[in-house]
């Protein structure tokens, strides 16, 4: 089994598990992820021959594969449906290379799609839909919304920092913040643009 | 001649007109669907500085014209890609400056200087107009 409890069914039950950034991110490790070393190794096998074969994601009970260039990002069990979409966008990142904005862009660094990955199943549930997927030119990603009257975007800069930049029309309300420990004032946030807010 | 002042790097070139259409390569990857305002637009993100620590590149989208070129002709070797404008008084209006920086392979070719602030970027991102639109990036058409 992931180890996110969390159902999707309540944002204030979720509100209640994701207190900090370390909350977030012992979500899932230790263990969940591969370690550097295993990333290591598993691009070494692919420099000895074994490419991988199967660019889809692989999912068993107990460990679901998610392809991410030459590597493989690792998850114990089974994505949930409602997170396969955006997962599998993070995975399809891993394949640009260096100038893939024709203006220099660096390519998508691993610790941020991991960082991403770990967001969308901490954070997202089955009433918000799934996020538009972007590359950030300095090897971030970022998850962007624009619906309901709200632009959201969620931009992962490195596995520690994120900048939240939110806007709802008809109120005029808009903030920008960084945030680096408190994830709370995304719980908020992402209500606004769930099918379910 | 751009507005500078001695021992200064110049931050504006005012012979660029405020109305001078300043085109940008999308890719794919920052096509993003706008459900409050209808349609595909460039994400934000396709708005930023060099990662290497350069201004905003930009083509003087005139100029272009001016030398017989066609849009297209920026995006060669881009498949997939789209392209945007947005005029240097936008660009001014948040406080960036637009420079001529002529490249060998470009010679239309501008910088848009100045901090890149989330502000900015949403700018760009929702008053650029589609030159050449995702739909038609895949068949090399124009608006």
């Amino acid at each position: 089994m992931l180890h996110v409890d969390y159902d999707g069914s309540d944002a204030q039950e979720l509100e209640a598990h994701v207190m900090n950034a370390g909350a977030l991110l012992d979500r899932l490790s230790p263990g969940a992820l591969l370690t550097d070393s295993e990333w290591v190794a598993d691009e070494a096998q692919r420099s000895f021959g074994r490419a991988l074969s199967n660019r889809d994601i692989e999912s068993s009970a107990v460990r679901t594969l998610v392809p991410f260039g030459a590597m493989r990002i690792a998850i114990n069990g089974q994505l949930p449906l409602w997170s396969r979409a955006a997962i599998e966008q993070i995975g399809r990142l891993g394949e640009l290379t260096a100038d893939w904005d024709s203006y220099g862009a660096r390519p998508i660094d691993p610790h941020c799609a991991m960082a991403a990955i770990r967001l969308v199943l901490s954070l997202l549930g089955p009433s918000i839909p799934t996020p538009a997927i972007v590359p950030l030119n300095r090897g971030g990603i970022q998850l962007e919304w624009h619906r309901r009257g709200v632009d959201l975007e969620i931009a992962v800069q490195s596995p520690v920092r994120y900048v939240v930049a939110f806007e709802e029309g008809e109120s005029g309300q808009e903030m920008e913040q960084a945030i680096t420990t408190d994830f709370r004032p995304l719980i908020a946030l992402l209500a606004r643009i769930s099918n379910g807010g | 001649m751009p507005m500078t002042d001695p021992g200064t790097t110049p931050t504006d070139d005012p012979t660029i007109a405020n109305e001078a259409p300043l085109w940008r390569r999308i890719p794919p990857f920052h096509f993003v669907t706008d459900e409050n305002r209808g349609g595909i637009r460039p994400s934000t993100a396709a708005f930023e500085d060099h990662p290497g620590g350069t201004s905003m590149s930009v083509v003087l989208g005139q100029e272009v014209l001016d030398a017989g070129r066609s849009p297209m002709s920026v995006l060669a070797g881009h498949h997939g890609y789209g392209m945007v404008a947005f005029t240097a008084g936008l660009a001014r209006s948040k406080k960036q400056g637009v420079l001529r920086k002529p490249l060998p392979e470009e010679p239309a070719h501008a910088e848009v200087v100045g901090k890149k602030t989330g502000s900015v970027k949403k700018a760009f991102a929702r008053e650029s107009t589609w030159i050449v639109p995702p739909e038609n990036a895949a068949h090399g058409q124009i608006a």
